[in-house]
């Protein structure tokens, strides 16, 4: 049996989704994780991959570890030249009891930062698979991770104006519930990157902005902490209406 | 054939106000490897004493004697064996019988016919390929007939409770066609036919409706959702877009959460069980 569909959102971006008609329970909260994978994550990718790791593994412990479907996806420029406009994604919405962890690949810092297409393929593809899912009564909320050390300087599929679009369709109550944006910035050692991702937060429209500061093993043991506990209080939050609370702005 | 069975039961509004636990309960499955499905509902007496196990024990009473393996499909055999556990649940549970106050409505079926049980109220809805039938039974005074009366000897009470109504048990019809059409009868039954319930056994085949695609069984909270008719509420739970998982839990719930935002949802509770018929 085929357990996962492909899905195509605008301007040539794909994803993949479990098969609705597989899904068992009445609700589920979506999750994107998506990763840098660019040259100034280079000589982090270990830690990274352990913070990745750390934070999808934790939630098995959730009391609605049952409920959750989460994507993880990685960006940068060597990916322009395939499908996903910058974008690789390591799993579509998948089951949490279906992802094995020892499964995911070794990341490889290189290339540029396409960060308007990952945010676009982050929010666009939950926004579709979450209106399938709303279409057959499934209640869905749904939260979005983009952690990056670099402003956008390379996407191909996605402007700015693209990204916004899809945020704000995500938060009107008509496809999910709710739905919670964070981007989580990492210091790449330059002066203006902590700006420059507030700027876009800001322009983008995406709930949170969390500057995280260096990527050392236990700032990046934090964020996989944070990362997990939020998709735990998103998960809490659905049949509420509202977004989940409490989330920590700080790491 | 292959069958698509799913239930969902939610507590009401007074219950949620009063801090009691939902007394509805209903459960559907397959048996016979796969080769029969079955549908049971049961509702607990509101004014009873811990009708929320009474619900529950008879459901799982009804679906013993389901599995039971017999050469026909007897109504009345199946309501003796069910009854047979339910009291040896009650002896070995030291429950008394105001706790088993409850309905029961049963459904089975091997693809080709149905049988189908009401002891109690509640609805019954048939979904045929050109209509949508419709049968809401209700005992007068909202004081029905639960199968625990029998097992209890209480039967000359429950007679005496009703003996100045001709007929205390009405069945309502409604024939729902493709044509918005909507032709309504009632049938009264004597407080006797109302108690030994009512049976019917059906062929998939309607004449005039084509093939029956979907049953299910209701408790009467179908009949209390508020500002909501109970055909609209029937037709709306009924308005599965697939099959697959848990369709009426996500039914229920969304068809639930659009009802409280128009009015205050279900006042008691409400249970179904549902059959589909793939084809």
């Amino acid at each position: 049996m085929n357990t996962m569909n492909d899905f195509q959102i605008g301007s040539g971006f794909q994803f993949s989704g479990a098969t609705i008609d597989n899904l068992e329970a009445s609700e589920y909260t979506l999750v994107t994780i998506a990763l840098d994978e660019t040259g100034s994550i280079s000589g982090k990718e270990a830690e990274i991959e352990d913070m990745l790791k750390a934070a999808v593994g934790a939630c098995f412990s959730s009391p609605y570890s049952n409920n959750l479907l989460i994507r993880v996806i990685r960006f940068g420029s060597q990916y322009n030249r395939q499908n996903g406009n910058g974008v690789n994604e390591i799993h579509g919405f998948k089951p949490l009891s279906e992802i094995d962890l020892n499964a995911y690949p070794a990341l490889k810092g290189v290339g540029m930062t396409p960060l308007y297409d990952a945010v676009f393929s982050s929010v666009g593809a939950m926004n579709t698979y979450a209106e399938s899912l709303v279409d057959l009564d499934f209640a869905v909320n749904g939260i979005s991770f983009i952690i990056t050390d670099g402003g956008e300087n390379a996407s191909t599929g996605a402007g700015v104006n693209d990204v916004r679009r899809e945020l704000e369709k995500s938060v009107t109550g008509e496809i999910m519930e709710s739905h919670l944006s964070i981007l989580i910035g990492i210091d790449n050692g330059y002066d203006n990157t902590k700006q420059k991702l507030a700027d876009f937060q800001r322009d983008a429209g995406m709930n949170q902005f969390i500057w995280a500061g260096e990527a050392t093993k236990g700032k990046l043991a934090k964020l996989a902490e944070f990362v997990s506990q939020s998709i735990s209080s998103t998960s809490q939050a659905l049949g509420t209406g509202g977004p989940s609370q409490n989330i920590s702005a700080t790491i | 054939m292959n069958f698509l069975n799913d239930h969902s039961f939610q507590i009401g509004e007074q219950h949620l106000r009063q801090g009691k636990p939902c007394q509805d309960y209903a459960l559907s499955g397959t048996l016979s490897s796969n080769q029969e499905a079955f549908a049971i509902v049961s509702d607990g007496c509101s004014s009873g004493d811990k009708t929320d196990f009474g619900s529950r024990l008879v459901t799982i009473a009804t679906l013993r004697a389901l599995e039971e393996p017999r050469p026909q499909r007897l109504g009345v055999e199946i309501k003796a064996a069910r009854d047979a556990y339910l009291e040896s649940y009650r002896a070995s549970l030291h429950l008394n019988y105001q706790d088993l106050l409850a309905t029961s409505l049963f459904a089975i079926t091997n693809g080709d016919g149905v049988l189908i049980s009401i002891t109690g109220d509640g609805v019954i809805a048939l979904k045929y390929e050109h209509a949508l039938v419709i049968e809401i039974y209700k005992w007068q005074n909202n004081t029905p007939y639960y199968p625990i009366y029998r097992v209890s000897q209480l039967d000359n009470s429950f007679v005496e409770s009703h003996n100045n109504t001709l007929e205390p048990f009405t069945k309502k019809t409604f024939v729902m066609g493709s044509l918005d059409s909507v032709q309504r009868a009632t049938t009264g039954y004597t407080v006797t036919e109302g108690m030994k319930g009512v049976e019917q056994l059906l062929g998939r085949e309607h004449d005039e409706y084509g093939q029956l695609q979907t049953l299910a069984l209701f408790s009467d909270g179908a009949e209390q959702v508020v500002n909501v008719p109970t055909e609209t509420v029937v037709e709306n739970l009924l308005a599965f877009k697939s099959f697959s998982g848990q369709y009426a839990v996500r039914r229920m719930n969304r068809f639930l959460q659009e009802a409280r935002g128009t009015g205050r949802g279900p006042l008691d509770d409400i249970a179904y069980a549902v059959i589909h018929y793939e084809s």
